[in-house]
């Protein structure tokens, strides 16, 4: 069966639109669309409106067969008629109940057998046995979390909304569970839908991107896309292009655009037609750096440069380069120490040309 | 000591103290839950006693249910008993008067109950009035708590009111505060500095309970 979810709909507050979301997608099996924006552009709010929660002044939502909201039709399913499960930021474990009694409270004419099976399963399932009995005060917050979940999906919701799921918890934890989250939700074959504003959690959870500013939709598709491709320069600001650049198209030919950046000229795929001003965007990661320069390589630019700074950040070092405009370049320590990167000293950049996504600048 | 003043004044702050947890609870949640902008009407309605002199309401009580009125009637005909001058009547009175002291405190604890908990609890599929049931209820019942004491600690003190509506009639409406004003009045001080010393004593007692209560809840 395949269910849709679709969402057309302007909320205000006050007279001014605060909200005007537009998409739609396949729902009817795992998959993470992640609503990615910076702190207040509406990303939560838009999450609040598909819960039910809020209620838009203007617009459609449907799921599959069944519409949930209809701004004509004047139809506003409560929360408890969508049968969605929400997660929120800071979880809201009831705090007068035991963790027992917090994952079987959605669970309403089930038999006690039935009751002390399914929450048993979810216990086992989330790693909290042994908690049941303890309050939300007692247990850590990466239980917290894993309570919250089981609470959410024991109930087996159709639609799972998750706000800023791993916001709460301190570095370590959620670096474990950035990771662990996808492989906790796959087993239960239920669409979710993700807001967030860190980058690296987008990255790692989302399969879809929606990327919001100011309550409009910027732009949506796969993630990597969406990352290395924005569509204009506001995106690759909010997406957290490393390199963003002024240059100037000089020549195109054959679908290769020569791009003049500082006083160099890089080589770029112009699928389309571009304007002569453009940004050039370039990802850091996609940086290749090497020491001697190469006599013949694959890729088309090569950027002889020295290098201005080294930022050290976890596993990975961030080399920031002058050649002739400033590039920075994302290399993990290991490599870093092997080509003995310090500041001051010439290196050589290379760069694919797929790498060099330009957009129009006007 | 008048023993049945005292039997009268705890009858009348029991009654009261029921009867505003049964009216004053829904009142209080609908007044935290709406949203309508001449909602500070109905506040202020409920605040009104808190300044008012006991003896305005007593007589406004006392003409609107007098025997020619048509709610005195329409009360009569119900109940067979007449307000003015019975218990009904300073019953009546008590509640009105003590609703502030009941609903404020019930509102606020409300109030102070996250919001978040309560969406999550809709969002699991709980209706509003399980939700108020599940969630805010147990959530918010040291306030519960001290609106009840309040209400109960209100009425036994309370001396206008009983005054205007029930006078003074021993057994039915003569409450402590009014036995002590008679006493006085009568020039009979060692009953009424008995009766004073009680008052004192309970009022305290009363007010350690909710600060010492509300101690340990904050804690």
């Amino acid at each position: 069966m395949s269910k849709e979810l679709a969402a057309r709909f302007v909320k205000r507050f006050g007279k001014k639109v605060a909200i005007e979301a537009d998409f739609q997608w396949l729902a009817d099996r795992f998959s993470i669309t992640v609503l990615f924006g910076p702190s207040g552009c509406g990303k939560t709010t838009t999450l609040r409106c598909l819960a039910g929660l809020e209620r838009p002044e203007e617009g459609k939502i449907t799921f599959g067969k069944s519409t949930w909201f209809d701004a004509e039709e004047r139809i506003h399913l409560s929360p408890q008629q969508r049968g969605i499960g929400y997660l929120f930021q800071d979880y809201a474990l009831f705090p007068h109940l035991t963790v027992f009694r917090n994952i079987a409270y959605g669970l309403r004419g089930v038999s006690r057998a039935e009751r002390r099976k399914l929450v048993g399963a979810m216990l086992e399932r989330f790693n909290l046995l042994g908690l049941e009995d303890r309050f939300p005060h007692q247990v850590s917050g990466g239980e917290q979390q894993r309570i919250a979940l089981a609470r959410v999906l024991v109930c087996r919701p159709q639609l799972l909304l998750l706000d800023e799921p791993l916001s709460s918890l301190d570095s370590p934890i959620r670096k474990q569970l950035r990771t662990d989250l996808r492989y906790l939700l796959i087993d239960f074959d239920i669409p979710v839908v993700l807001v967030t504003h860190d980058r690296i959690e987008a990255m790692a959870l989302a399969d879809h991107l929606i990327v919001l500013d100011q309550g409009r939709i910027r732009q949506q598709g796969p993630v990597a896309e969406v990352f290395n491709r924005p569509v204009d320069i506001d995106v690759a600001r909010i997406v957290g292009m490393g390199n963003v650049q002024p240059g100037r198209i000089v020549e195109t030919n054959e679908g290769l655009a020569t791009v003049e950046v500082g006083n160099r000229q890089l080589t770029a795929f112009a699928p389309i037609p571009l304007a002569e001003q453009v940004y050039v965007c370039i990802q850091p990661e996609e940086v290749i750096l090497q020491k001697a320069s190469p006599e013949l390589s694959s890729p088309r630019n090569r950027l002889l440069g020295t290098i201005k700074s080294l930022t050290h950040e976890g596993p990975t070092v961030l080399v920031t380069i002058d050649c002739g405009f400033s590039l920075v370049a994302l290399v993990t320590r290991p490599a870093s120490e092997e080509l003995a990167l310090t500041v001051g000293m010439p290196i050589t950049a290379l760069v694919k040309t797929p790498a060099v996504h330009l957009i129009p600048r006007s | 000591m008048d023993w049945t003043a005292l039997a009268v004044t705890l009858k009348l702050a029991a009654w009261t103290t029921v009867i505003l947890l049964v009216l004053g609870l829904p009142l209080a949640y609908w007044l935290v839950t709406m949203r309508w902008r001449g909602k500070f009407l109905i506040e202020a309605v409920v605040a009104l006693p808190l300044v008012l002199p006991p003896t305005v309401l007593g007589y406004y009580l006392l003409m609107a249910t007098g025997p020619n009125s048509y709610l005195g009637e329409g009360v009569e005909s119900l109940t067979g008993e007449r307000l003015p001058f019975t218990f009904l009547g300073i019953l009546v009175g008590s509640v009105l008067f003590n609703l502030p002291f009941a609903v404020r405190p019930f509102a606020a604890a409300f109030l102070s109950v996250d919001r978040k908990l309560i969406e999550a609890s809709w969002c699991l599929g709980e209706s509003r009035l399980g939700t108020f049931f599940r969630i805010v209820m147990p959530l918010s019942w040291p306030g519960i708590f001290t609106g009840m004491i309040l209400t109960f600690a209100h009425t036994v003190g309370e001396f206008g009111v009983v005054l205007m509506v029930g006078g003074n009639i021993p057994g039915v409406t003569r409450t402590l505060s009014i036995a002590l004003y008679d006493d006085v009045q009568a020039m009979q001080y060692e009953a009424a500095g008995e009766t004073a010393l009680l008052l004192v004593a309970f009022s305290f007692a009363a007010l350690c309970i909710i600060h010492f209560f509300q101690r340990r809840v904050v804690l």
